[in-house]
């Protein structure tokens, strides 16, 4: 299966909402196992909400290791891969380290008690 | 004389090409809402996609988008009545320094240091503190159970490390500068009643590229 992002979203994918069209179009052909092409032709700005909805949010469901091997991406700039590549590393942290929340807010309890 | 009337934008509205940056100034511009579209054309074609920036294309896209959350971030965070104001100014190499491309977004809300101390009930956070938060990869005050968020400034912090430009961000009692491997957090004691974030990017492609570009 074959997804154009640019035909979907449009040239330019940066919001959430933007993201949820892609995630919508991803999540069940990926539950089912199949293999999935995004195809990143034509799209000339991301943002990093984007990516959040239509791939971060898929490690909620898909572990990593499965993700990583079922969605390939095409057209990707470097940049562009920066950018997902940050993406699914935090997501991945995140839904797998029910401590992670805690240690994010350690941060703002250690500032309150200074 | 063409070049006269592409400048002054009289063979624009006749239906010539873009409309041209006036000068070396980037456009002052108002955001009341998002919309996506307009701002993507705004940085593309009167900042960074102007040619003063020699960078390749697919970096330039990114650069934009960084800038494109920084104001998703104040449209959504922000509670700013007036909505997002920018602008900016491309200065020329002189007196040994290197040409710089600048860009200022600028909204009148809550601040993001009034609004980390909401998002923690603390209103004793220190403004540095607070900061710092901001930056960590994966913060926002805006919470999810379904995705994680909070990449916008850490991602922009990235490029422009890369590149040996800057970031300053002033919001309420708090300051950031963030320059190749320095970031420097600082409680004020002067106030901002929102936030202002400056983006100086070196117009060098020596300076701005990804190791495998």
């Amino acid at each position: 299966m074959k997804i154009s992002v640019k035909e979907q979203v449009g040239p330019n994918c940066l919001t959430i909402d933007d993201g949820e069209i892609i995630y919508q179009l991803l999540h069940g052909p990926l539950m089912a196992g199949e293999d999935v092409e995004l195809d990143f032709g034509g799209v000339e700005v991301i943002a990093s909400p984007f990516f959040n909805a239509s791939v971060g949010q898929l490690l909620r469901d898909i572990p990593e290791h499965d993700l990583r091997a079922r969605l390939h991406f095409e057209g990707l700039s470097i940049a562009g891969t920066h950018v997902l590549g940050r993406v699914i590393a935090n997501s991945a942290e995140y839904y797998s380290n029910p401590d992670m929340r805690r240690t994010i807010d350690e941060i703002l309890d250690g500032g309150g008690n200074d | 004389m063409e070049d006269h009337l592409r400048r002054n934008g009289f063979l624009h509205a006749f239906g010539w090409e873009k409309l041209p940056p006036t000068g070396h100034a980037v456009p002052y511009r108002q955001d009341k809402v998002l919309n996506s579209a307009a701002l993507t054309d705004y940085l593309m074609n009167s900042w960074i996609g102007t040619g003063w920036v020699d960078v390749s294309e697919s970096l330039s896209r990114a650069i934009a988008g960084a800038v494109c959350e920084i104001y998703m971030n104040a449209h959504e965070h922000s509670e700013s009545s007036v909505g997002v104001f920018s602008c900016g100014q491309h200065y020329g190499a002189r007196y040994g320094r290197e040409a710089i491309l600048r860009l200022a977004v600028v909204d009148l809300g809550i601040g993001i240091v009034e609004n980390v101390r909401r998002f923690a009930k603390n209103p004793g956070i220190k403004a540095d503190d607070a900061l710092r938060w901001a930056f960590y990869n994966g913060s926002s005050t805006k919470h999810s159970d379904t995705m994680r968020r909070g990449l916008g400034l850490g991602l922009l912090r990235d490029f422009v490390q890369v590149n040996g430009g800057s970031l300053q961000l002033h919001t309420n009692d708090g300051q950031v500068m963030i320059r190749t491997g320095q970031d420097e957090y600082a409680t004020r004691t002067a106030h901002f009643g929102g936030t202002v974030v400056v983006i100086e990017i070196v117009c060098d492609e020596r300076h701005y590229h990804f190791k495998n570009e």
